[in-house]
């Protein structure tokens, strides 16, 4: 066999590799499930006790993780819209925050109509009481609405025209949210601190835990969500949809369909995640939800990996890990995220997740692969 | 009547300011096609820096318009250098400028990393490794790895492949959170007073009260616009909007590509200087003057279709005048939301902007 068969791989041949038989078309699956066993057990393995800030043993590590996975989860849909449909629809932080607000109003205590209560307790204490498990599905549900509605100038703009629209969109829920905030957000009732979010504790486990729970299953459901959709069909028309649009129509395929599907499951995943962020964190207050969360979203996405299966992930550690790591200097926190989302641009331009790759790709890779495989045939 | 008028008044000096940011983004956009985020952020940097110099309490003490002029050239030199380090090495031009300042860069803040704290905690288990280092030994370490940094930023910046806004757009907003925290860091986060000497100042119009900083907002937004218009007249104007119509038949004739791009980065960041200056001179500087302001100027801009000078200058001023009416005379609740609703109609509607002009653009 001579060694010049061995450069190409089998799969650059197709633009859009069709899926393989057997257990190694469903890597990405069995991977993910793994992980997630892991994630489980974590909270009684004492693993990553390396560094105090994922240190699984206290509740500090424990609810930094929770964070990671709340991020991540957003991050997941944010990189189905950004990076597999194209589109980029810059609403996340909006969605994010219609998340966090919409389970917290919907589960707070209702309001107090006994004149005798207190003011104070009265507007904290306005809301729907419904149970945790309700309110989450049914606001993920009109966030995807929104979502598909906020999408609806993704097919008639493009590129930078269609950010600036979306990005307006999402500054408007927010908006919206805090136009509200002395009516049922309860933003005044807490020293200006924010609303309460009541906390859905499962049985036997504290409030941390649970928190760590409901962030944990969120990123499950997130990224099993993603392989499965990106596997199929709807992974490959998204991606036909992004690099030639203008041939999709011919072939019966509506690329405004499928970019309303994008939007409408990235806001599903970026309400969920919100919901996840807001148990963890107690307190929700609007202005959080601001540009500020954006950016947090993009450095999360782009230092992991746009595109990539497992950046999010990745994106969420680093920067839950360096926001911990800064947080004696706050100040330096933003100089530090800025910087970094500077360099993913300018170096890496597919994130941290794509190190392997551009290593696999270098010559001096290739020349180790093609010494081996030589190796190998020569013993045989 | 005359709260009608005041409330006019008003929303002319926020437009203004809104038209001015939108400018600077536009010129920068048309010479060198980068949707430049970080527009209002490097003008606010720009307004930090003149209150330093002009302020006597905290500050130089300078005399006013000496510090006005000297903020000017620093404007410029500021503009020219961002384009010079961050943009010029995607354009397919040499990164040897950007891997020097991030050679430089990154070794001073390991130094100061190493003396202030040591080596990062998973490390400094090690034996003898822990705890500060004396000044002289941690820049020197910093200085052993300058030359990784150089040779990473020189291998591994590839200028972009095909024209494409998003990694621009990415960058910008980086550039952003940095300079803000930047601002921070060197002049602290309490919002403070700048003093100019229109500062405060009012006259009456019958018996309508009228700030003098409204005034000269209103007539130097107005005189920056005009000064740009004659600018694009000029022979470095015409040249940018060749590079701007069709730039590879314009390098072909000669136009030198680069120098054009570094004007219009200096004449941006001067606009964006001059419009920080001005708002914050009338309200209050503090670090969070140029996030709002930022997404206004880009809807300025969309409403001039991001190409015409003047759609943009009267978008702002729409948007301003807009705002103000809407919180005044609906309600104060409306104020915010009238230009995120503005600009998401004139995308659907009129996508081109305003002006009717020849497509150059693709929305």
């Amino acid at each position: 066999m001579s060694t010049s068969e061995v450069s190409t791989p089998e799969d650059s041949r197709h633009l859009y590799p069709p899926r393989r038989g057997g257990w190694r078309g469903h890597k990405d699956l069995v991977s993910g499930i793994a992980v997630f066993g892991l994630i489980c057990i974590l909270p009684w393995v004492p693993l990553l006790g390396w560094t105090s800030i994922f240190d699984t043993s206290n509740n500090y590590g424990l609810g930094n993780l929770a964070f990671v996975f709340a991020y991540a989860a957003a991050a997941i849909g944010f990189n189905l819209l950004v990076g597999y449909s194209g589109a980029l629809g810059l609403s996340h932080a909006g969605l994010f925050g219609l998340g966090a607000y919409g389970t917290a109003i919907l589960t707070s205590p209702k309001e107090c109509l006994d004149p005798a209560c207190d003011p104070i307790v009265r507007v904290a204490t306005s809301g729907y009481d419904w149970p945790f498990l309700v309110a989450l599905p049914i606001v993920c549900v009109a966030a995807a609405a929104i979502g598909i509605i906020v999408g609806f100038p993704a097919a008639r703009l493009k590129g930078f025209f269609l950010a600036i629209a979306t990005l307006a969109l999402g500054e408007l829920i927010i908006t919206i949210i805090r136009l509200d905030e002395d009516v049922w957000s309860g933003l005044k009732s807490n020293g200006g601190t924010g609303k309460q979010v009541p906390l859905f504790l499962l049985p036997g486990f504290d409030r941390t835990q649970s928190a760590y729970a409901v962030a944990a299953a969120s990123m499950f459901l997130c990224f099993i969500g993603y392989v499965i959709l990106t596997e199929r069909r709807l992974g490959r028309t998204l991606k036909a949809v992004r690099d030639v649009e203008i041939a999709t129509g011919p072939i019966g395929i509506s690329a405004t369909y499928y970019k309303l599907v994008a939007f409408g499951l990235s806001a599903f995943a970026a309400a969920l995640a919100g919901a996840a962020w807001a148990q963890n964190s107690a307190f929700v207050n609007p202005s959080a939800f601001r540009t500020r969360l954006l950016v947090f979203l993009l450095v999360v996405l782009i230092v992991g990996g746009l595109g990539r299966l497992w950046g999010p992930l990745i994106g969420a550690a680093f920067f839950v890990y360096l926001r911990q790591e800064l947080q004696d200097t706050q100040k330096l926190l933003f100089l530090v995220l800025g910087i970094a989302l500077m360099l993913a641009v300018l170096i890496l331009p597919n994130g941290i997740a794509s190190i392997p790759d551009r290593i696999r790709q270098t010559r001096w890779a290739d020349d180790l692969r093609r010494r081996f495989r030589s190796g190998a045939l020569n013993n045989d | 009547m005359n709260q009608l008028l005041q409330q006019i008044v008003a929303g002319l000096e926020s437009g203004s300011s809104y038209g001015l940011i939108g400018l600077a983004i536009v010129v920068v956009m048309k010479a060198t096609d980068v949707p430049n985020f970080a527009m209002a952020e490097m003008g606010l940097v720009v307004a930090y820096f003149s209150w330093w110099l002009s302020s006597p309490d905290d500050g130089l003490g300078w005399p006013f318009w000496l510090s006005m002029l000297i903020a000017v050239v620093a404007a410029a030199a500021f503009g020219a250098a961002s384009q010079f380090f961050l943009i010029r090495p995607l354009t397919g031009l040499s990164n040897q400028p950007l891997a020097f300042l991030v050679a430089v860069g990154f070794a001073a803040a390991l130094a100061a990393q190493f003396h202030t704290r040591g080596l990062p905690r998973f490390v400094d288990w090690l034996p003898g490794l822990g705890g500060g280092y004396p000044w002289v030994v941690a820049v020197l370490m910093g200085l052993i790895t300058a030359p990784l940094w150089y040779v990473a930023i020189r291998r591994l910046v590839k200028p972009l492949a095909r024209v494409d806004h998003f990694p621009l757009l990415l960058l910008t907003i980086g550039l952003t959170y940095a300079l803000g925290s930047l601002i921070e860091n060197l002049w602290g986060a309490t919002p403070q007073r700048f003093e100019a000497p229109w500062s405060g100042k009012t006259f009456d119009i019958g018996d309508t009260r009228v700030g003098w900083d409204q005034v000269v907002s209103i007539i130097a937004g107005l005189a920056i616009a005009l000064g740009l218009a004659v600018f694009f007249r000029s022979r470095w104007g015409v040249r940018m909007r060749a590079i701007a119509e069709d730039g590879p038949t314009a390098r072909m004739l000669g136009i030198n590509a680069g120098a054009v791009s570094l004007i219009a980065w200096a004449i941006g960041t001067t606009i964006a200087g001059s419009a920080m200056i001005l708002t914050t001179s009338s309200t209050v500087l503090q670090l969070g003057s140029a996030e709002g302001l930022i997404l206004k100027g880009f809807i300025a801009a969309v409403l001039g279709g991001f190409v015409s000078l003047p759609g943009t200058f009267i978008g702002g001023i729409i948007v301003g005048v807009a705002e103000a009416l809407a919180g005044g005379q609906i309600d104060t609740s409306l104020q915010p939301i009238v230009a995120l609703l503005v600009v998401v109609v004139v995308l659907l509607v009129r996508p081109g902007g305003l002006t009717r002009q020849a497509k150059l653009r693709e929305v």
